[in-house]
């Protein structure tokens, strides 16, 4: 059993020294920028955007909801500390905000967030407030190992915001059980796909690599503690932030209507190999595992582009065949008009389909004020603080495979 | 496209990766290759077993063609342990 | 509201005549006729048929460029807050009129326009190039019926409410729009779930795509003595693209000589296609089209004969009516040069 302690964020400030009073975050920065520091590290700014302000986040790579234990363990197992299984004991979390990095980094695909105007009703962090780290390497740094050297900055910064709230009162108090004890409803479980192509398109289970794994049960705790971190830099529409991982609203409805019109089979991780003979076998093992949890349905979401589609149809497939009956999340490729067919191919059992919205559809953003993590957008012509029509893809989060977002597509 | 050029008369074979799919869309005669990106090759193999290959799937290729069929099907490309074609009509190379 | 509608109906419902007078070329008249004053009496105020556009079945089918284009300039003297057209019921040639009226009063003029007609008219296909129809009875028995619906849709669109097939019930246009979701796709997730799992019947957001299958076409007896064609969607151009096919969607294939050829030579051909990495192609040409081994097996008498010129387009993202397009104009190329199989390499 975790216990899950909720601090809700209401206003975030610079402070000598660090705390948590009545919503109120004091962040002392001399403390982040030495838990940030490393040799491969130049600098690392730190900014705050509060939602409704005229600002623009722009070369995003990851963003993280900070939290902690409350008393044995680590979050972040494989990280911050060796990777010892998790999802027990006591775990603070600081809600309505995120830890987000910025940086420029080759072959990262553009990521960007709005705090005000028509972006922010589409970037779901946008409602959040915003622990911007601007990042840069000292010249000559490995691309590679700087990326790493971030996500570990960023980890460990995300924890040390999580053990301001120790000591402090939660806000809200939820119990996330190893298994639900559920008997009499349909009995649900989750199966996560998970890109894995190594560098800048990674996922960390236990701080190792999800590319070789087998399709594996765990348990919702671990994934609220850390157990899975994102090293993916593809479209920022097509991935999922560690954000995501920690707040993936799919485990949060299973638990939500756990014993009430469902029972919460558990979750399968599953990695979505390149080789068409390896998809056979994760999906074939993951609708396996479904079966042998007496699953009588599955949500299966996807990570990546039109070859993810792939190991979704596959895996529904096989989920069918064995009398699991699935629903997949996915977003749609309709072109800038909307009149491109929004599948490229399927399977007859992949009946089931909840659209996360047309990647393709142009927005205008408009103007801001600020601009945080860059002086030029590789997306559009014109200043980087000017109003902006781009295609919804590169607003962090909009088409969130798992559903962080609030956009669908329908037929018009 | 291979469902389109039989729909016009003219006997097609597709030669692609991703199977089930090329299948459920209608394609009706099948080869598997080995690789997305290299639909009749293998780079992971040595020049003249590179070459090798490509020949026998050609030839499994040819044989689908000149095979009757009813639904969509899929013709593996099979070599026996002396490396001779099997279920290929036709003179061997 | 006070809208200004223009109802576009043919030489029959205008009372002008029948088939003998069905060659009558575009003309505006003034106010509202024929189911245009159904129209008129419905609309309570909220606006006005100021003017009938007509035209004549035969004569829109013969010359429909011209009389899409005189139509356009008619609509344009009177600039029309809305256009309705129709309804046409099972009427073949005055639903396409009425269809293509609609379609580029809302395309060309951006003009709002509503047709209305049998979902079965083959002026229905008006839909996918964009024009938004009611679906009606197929006789004017439905007239009565027909009308309302051809106008609250044609409101709405002209004050510019949201409109989806799904709930103004026009024929599907194959156009996805994102909206703000009511509710988290997690929710709608389970929701969806739980209802296939019990049984009860749901729907998918996402339009399947619809599978049709083809007959196979017969086997060519033996390949000995017949010409073989190579084709790929891998994009495999001459070095520089000549023909700039683009790297998704493209819109357009091309045929390349092969005749003198007896391999790809690397640098000389390379692969556009944008959807994977293109190396190992760009490396060895013959591992996208095989003709190396395509041209030994022709020497040595597998294959009759080699066609001398290859096929390719780009497979990435390309619409089905393109690739359909293709195919045929294709093997109308292919049969005319004698070939008799093809083979396709696809990424």
């Amino acid at each position: 059993m975790l216990t899950l302690y909720e601090h809700v964020i209401r206003d975030i400030r610079f402070g000598d020294e660090p705390s948590l009073r009545d919503g109120l975050l004091t962040l002392a920065p001399e403390r982040i920028r030495a838990l940030a520091a490393d040799p491969l590290i130049h600098s690392a700014n730190l900014h705050i955007a509060r939602p409704g302000e005229r600002v623009r986040i722009v070369h995003i790579l990851d963003a993280v909801q900070p939290r902690a234990k409350g008393g044995e363990g680590i979050v972040f197992p494989g990280f911050l500390g060796p990777p010892r299984t998790n999802g027990m004991g006591e775990t603070h979390i600081l809600t309505h905000c995120a830890l987000v990095s910025v940086s420029l980094l080759p072959r990262a695909q553009e990521a960007l967030i709005d705090m005000a105007g028509p972006g922010a009703s589409i970037g779901p962090l946008a409602k959040d407030l915003l622990i911007v780290l601007e990042f840069a390497p000292v010249e000559g740094a490995p691309w590679a190992e700087y990326e790493a050297t971030i996500r570990l900055a960023m980890l460990r910064v995300a924890a040390h915001l999580g053990e301001i709230a120790r000591g402090v009162g939660p806000d809200r108090t939820r119990q996330v059980p190893r298994a639900s004890s559920a008997s009499g409803l349909p009995r649900v479980g989750y199966i996560y796909n998970l890109q894995a192509q190594g560098s800048y398109k990674d996922t960390f289970v236990y701080g190792r690599s999800a590319g070789e794994i087998l399709p594996t049960p765990i348990t919702p705790g671990e994934i609220l503690d850390g157990a899975v971190v994102s090293g993916n830099y593809g479209h920022p529409s097509l991935k999922n932030s560690t954000y995501a991982h920690l707040t993936n609203p799919v485990i949060r409805d299973l638990l939500a209507r756990d014993g009430r019109d469902l029972a919460f089979g558990g979750i399968i991780l599953k990695p979505e190999p390149v080789t068409l003979e390896a998809k056979e076998l994760v999906a074939g093992y993951a609708a396996n595992l479904a079966s042998l949890l007496n699953w009588q349905g599955a949500i299966v979401t996807k990570e990546g582009g039109g070859n993810a589609d792939i190991d979704l149809f596959l895996t529904a497939e096989r989920c069918e065949q064995r009398g699991v009956r699935t629903v997949l999340l996915m977003a749609e490729l309709a072109g800038p008009d909307g009149r491109t067919p929004p599948l490229l191919g399927s399977l007859p059992s992949a009946d089931a389909l909840v659209s996360l919205g047309n990647y393709e559809e142009p927005v205008t953003l408009s103007a801001v004020e600020r601009v945080i993590g860059g002086d030029s957008l590789r997306l559009a012509d014109g200043p980087v603080a000017g109003s902006l029509t781009i295609p919804i893809a590169p607003i962090f989060g909009s088409l969130s495979p798992v559903g962080l977002g609030s956009i669908m597509a329908r037929a018009q | 496209m291979a469902k389109e050029l039989e729909r016009e008369g003219i006997p097609t074979v597709l030669l692609c990766n991703i199977v089930p799919i090329a299948l459920t869309v209608g394609a009706n005669r099948v080869v598997p290759t080995r690789g997305i990106q290299y639909p009749t090759g293998d780079p992971s193999l040595s020049r003249e077993q590179e070459e090798a290959w490509r020949e026998r799937l050609l030839m499994t290729a040819l044989a689908a063609l000149e095979t009757p069929v009813n639904d969509p099907t899929v013709f593996p490309v099979i070599s026996g342990p002396a490396g001779e074609q099997w279920g290929v009509k036709g003179d061997s190379i | 509201m006070g809208l200004r509608i223009v109802h576009y109906i043919n030489q029959f419902f205008a009372g002008i005549g029948g088939e003998e007078k069905a060659d009558l070329p575009p003309e505006l008249r003034s106010g509202p006729l024929g189911p245009g004053r159904l129209i008129q009496s419905l609309l309570e105020g909220r606006g006005e048929v100021v003017a009938t556009l007509i035209c004549g079945d035969t004569y829109f089918a013969e010359h429909q460029e011209e009389a899409c284009r005189h139509s356009a300039e008619l609509l344009l003297t009177v600039k029309p807050d809305l256009l309705l057209a129709g309804p046409a019921f099972a009427s073949g040639r005055y639903g396409l009129a009425c269809g293509e009226v609609a379609r580029l009063a809302l395309h060309e003029l951006k003009i709002p326009a509503v047709a209305a007609m049998h979902p079965e008219n083959p002026g229905a296909q008006a839909a996918v190039a964009g024009a938004h129809i009611v679906p009606c009875g197929s006789s004017a028995a439905s007239m009565k019926e027909a009308v309302p619906r051809l106008l609250a849709l044609g409101i709405k669109l002209a004050t510019g409410a949201d409109v989806s097939p799904d709930v103004d019930g026009y024929l599907p246009r194959g156009i996805r729009k994102n909206v703000t979701a009511e509710l988290p796709a997690s929710a709608r997730a389970l929701d969806m779930l739980l209802a296939k799992i019990a049984g009860r019947s749901f729907a998918s957001e996402v339009p399947l795509p619809q599978f049709d299958r083809v007959p196979p076409a017969p086997p060519v007896p033996d390949l000995r003595w017949a010409t073989v064609a190579l084709l790929t969607e891998g994009g495999l151009v001459p070095r520089g693209n000549p023909d700039r096919i683009e790297s998704s969607r493209a819109s357009r294939y091309a045929r390349y000589p092969i005749g003198e050829l007896r391999a790809f030579v690397p640098g000389e051909f390379e692969s556009v296609h944008g959807g994977y990495a293109t190396d190992h192609a760009n490396a060895d040409p013959n591992r996208l089209v095989p003709l190396d081994v395509a041209r030994r097996l022709e020497k040595a008498g597998r294959i009759g004969r080699l066609h001398e010129v290859y096929y390719t387009t780009v497979g990435n993202g390309t619409s089905v009516q393109k690739a359909q397009s293709f195919a045929r104009e294709i093997a109308a190329e292919l049969r005319a040069g004698g070939v008799q199989a093809a083979i396709l390499t696809a990424t």
